[in-house]
């Protein structure tokens, strides 16, 4: 089986079937632990990564031809997973802390399906470090990395391969879950990659000091809608950190609104496809949509100006846009607020609409327009057509925006 | 003092253990089963045919046969216990010394046919078996004698009422003395207004309010549907489970919405945020079985961040 069978959309894939994918990897994987000695499988994932990266960086690949680059990694980056031997405790622990949430081991293992984020990001990475060519040594920190690193540790493998700038990247990779880090050093050394990892740290982004400063900071916890997981709170607290002519990745994450009816955003707009991604969409249900604008944009220069408004309890709001829903648009009262992402992860590297689980339109139910819903929510939001929605970030377990009436 | 020949009036096998005791002692005239006869009313017939105790059904609206029957076994007291069913007053009238109903909580509170489930599901510490006398409004007449007892804290409806049947001896042996010294039950009012009353349940009661319960409040409710009613109602979308044990929490919820796992592991186990608190989901049962919390988010696919319904 190949990742073709799989939706892009891995955060939102159906569980049963993600679960499904996963069994047949498994077997496949056993075929093939059984069939190869050590040295040979990490042979296999090195090549694996080198010719996945290799291909990326060269030229934008068709579809169908990165599917099968990705697959072939995947299944080795599994088998090096496997190998790292977690308990089930390492594995499957998840929770909600103080900045969002920690998912468990088992799950994080699977965002590699996500390939035009990993992409982006990788060939991102590929031309920031090229600006910091001239430093003698660069400093990268990637927070809440997860058990594969997978934005990172490819190019690293490529780098490594051409013997590219060792001992020269001086990379911290940073995990709450001591499962992930587990597997982090088992990739490593499988990679053997050694060289270029100054330290795998199993601990909370939050309390993480550094006496270096940062040179290149890749860091992407968040889901879709910039929802659920600490991006905002670790960049904040990272600020102090980073070098004067540090390079955040993503350097630009926006957040714009929108109104659409779900049903014609989510379920027509897909019925004949098998995967959703921006070159995708259909134009007419894109004309459909009420653009109300930039809710938040969060870039170094941004992360410096934030409005940050205390609530007690820990708990912390960060003032964002307001928007106003337009008056006049026929069935209003049908459509939903949309959050959707983009981003870009350096220079032209952008991650659309649709192309990543991040980057899928999150539907705020919550937000009611020119109707009352039948089964009230406590934390419904009554509006109207007019109104101005002013937003704020709030950042708690569960981060994510808080829509209010201007 | 004639020699106490007592009928028990009943609707269900859940009085066989007073039954069982009062022809231990030597006391029971017969057993008289009321409402629409079902299965479980015959195998009580049968099982106590069984036993030669005496038996008669009796259906609803009908006071002939239940006299008849108290009259011929020379019945002097009634004593109705688990009746569903309202006994008309010429039937309860009957015995020399009249009918009395035990009931389940310390009257005037509590009033109703689930007393038990709504004692442990409000917390209570105490309760009592009541034995009163039947009047025309159901768990109103004047009290005869009271036994007070003990509700600990991880007492189930179960637990409860085998408490309460355990202290039937010493509850009886006062009224045997009453009618011994004064030749009639001593009687006094019930004090006090009924506050807390005891309706019967329904599928509503059994829902989970995470936005408004506390988790002390989950756990009584959780305890009081245990396992009579599978403890409480676990919803996901579209799937359904029993909670059948929950225990508080000290987890913060980090500002959770309530409802929302916070934590999964096999260490500690499914931990979901309440309004202010944390709770501990520790027995769940579904299709699969009884399993414990992680299991079951295990079988289910459950992560933190996902929300109960
Ligand atoms: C989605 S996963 C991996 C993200 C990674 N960028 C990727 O693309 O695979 C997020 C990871 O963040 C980690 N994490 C969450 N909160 C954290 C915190 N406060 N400190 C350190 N790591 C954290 C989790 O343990 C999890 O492994």
């Amino acid at each position: 089986m190949s990742l073709k069978t799989l939706s892009p959309m891995t955060t939102f894939a159906d569980p049963k079937l993600k679960d499904i994918c996963n069994q047949n990897l498994r077997k496949q994987l056993n075929n093939l632990l059984n069939q190869l000695p050590e040295n040979e499988l990490q042979q296999a994932l090195q090549n694996s990564f080198n010719t996945l990266v290799a291909q990326i960086l060269s030229d934008k690949l068709p579809h169908t031809q990165l599917v099968d680059l990705f697959a072939d990694a995947y299944e080795n980056l599994l088998a090096s997973y496997d190998k790292a031997e977690l308990t089930e405790s390492e594995k499957m622990t998840s929770y909600i802390n103080a900045t969002g949430l920690v998912m468990s081991v088992e799950n994080a293992v699977h965002t590699f399906q996500d390939i035009y984020r990993v992409q982006a990001f990788l060939r991102g990475i590929h031309q920031a470090l090229a600006e910091k060519k001239d430093s003698e040594a660069v400093y990268i920190v990637y927070p809440a990395c997860g058990p594969c690193a997978p934005l990172l540790l490819p190019l690293i493998s490529y780098y490594a391969s051409r013997d590219i700038d060792r001992q020269r990247l001086k990379i911290t990779l940073i995990d709450i879950q001591p499962g992930a880090v587990k597997a982090l050093n088992k990739l490593i050394s499988d990679l053997d990659i050694a060289d270029y990892i100054h330290e795998v740290l199993c601990c909370d982004v939050m309390d993480f000091q550094p006496n270096y400063k940062i040179d290149v900071l890749v860091m992407e916890a968040l889901q879709h809608g910039f929802t659920r997981e600490g991006h905002l709170a670790f960049a904040r607290h990272l600020v102090p950190f980073l070098s004067e002519d540090a390079i955040m990745l993503p350097e630009k994450i926006t957040v714009t609104a929108s109104l659409n009816i779900g049903q014609r955003e989510y379920v027509d707009q897909w019925a004949n496809q098998e995967r959703s991604h921006s070159s995708l969409v259909d134009q007419d249900i894109q004309n459909e949509r009420s653009v109300l604008g930039e809710v938040f944009s969060l870039s170094l220069d941004k992360l410096h100006k934030l409005t940050i408004i205390p609530l007690g309890d820990g708990m912390e709001l960060v003032e964002c846009n307001q928007v106003q829903i337009p008056k006049g648009i026929e069935n209003i009262n049908k459509t939903s607020l949309l959050l959707s992402v983009t981003a870009t992860t350096f220079g032209n590297e952008q991650i659309k609409e649709y192309d990543s689980g991040i980057t899928h339109p999150l539907c705020d139910m919550s937000v009611c327009i020119d109707f009352v819903p039948k089964a009230a929510e406590p934390d419904d939001l009554l509006v109207k057509s007019g109104d101005w929605l002013k937003f704020y970030y709030k950042l708690s377990g569960t981060p994510g925006f808080l829509p209010t009436v201007a | 003092m004639d020699k106490l020949r007592i009928t028990v009036l009943t609707s269900g096998a859940s009085s066989l253990e007073l039954i069982g005791y009062l022809q231990q002692i030597n006391k029971l005239a017969g057993v008289l089963i009321f409402g629409t006869w079902d299965q479980e009313k015959a195998m009580l017939a049968q099982q106590l045919s069984q036993a030669n105790i005496s038996v008669q059904s009796c259906s609803n609206n009908e006071n002939d046969t239940p006299i008849t029957a108290i009259t011929s076994w020379k019945c002097n007291l009634g004593i109705v216990f688990c009746c569903r069913e309202k006994i008309p007053l010429p039937v309860a009238n009957t015995p020399k010394y009249g009918s009395i109903n035990l009931h389940g909580s310390p009257l005037p509170n509590y009033r109703g046919p689930d007393p038990i489930y709504w004692q442990i599901r409000n917390g209570e510490t105490e309760s009592a078996l009541t034995a009163h006398l039947l009047t025309d409004q159901f768990d109103q007449g004047n009290i005869v004698a009271q036994e007070p007892i003990f509700i600990g804290p991880f007492d189930t409806a179960n637990r409860l009422f085998s408490n309460l049947i355990q202290s039937i001896p010493a509850l009886l042996e006062t009224i045997f003395e009453q009618i011994k010294q004064f030749g009639q039950l001593q009687e006094r009012p019930q004090q006090g207004e009924c506050l807390l009353t005891a309706a019967r349940l329904t599928e509503q009661d059994l829902v989970i309010y995470w936005h408004k319960v506390t988790a002390k409040q989950l756990c009584s409710q959780v305890r009081a549907g245990n396992p009579q009613h599978g403890g409480a109602r676990l919803n996901m979308g579209q799937s359904h489970a029993q909670l059948l044990q929950a225990t508080s929490s000290l987890l913060s919820t980090y500002d959770a919405p309530p409802g929302t796992i916070i934590h999964l592991s096999p260490d500690q186990g499914l931990i979901v945020a309440l309004k202010e608190e944390s709770i501990r989901l520790d027995i769940i049962a579904n299709n699969d079985g009884v399993l414990d919390g992680y299991r079951f988010a295990k079988v289910c696919q459950l992560s933190a961040g996902m929300k109960f319904t």
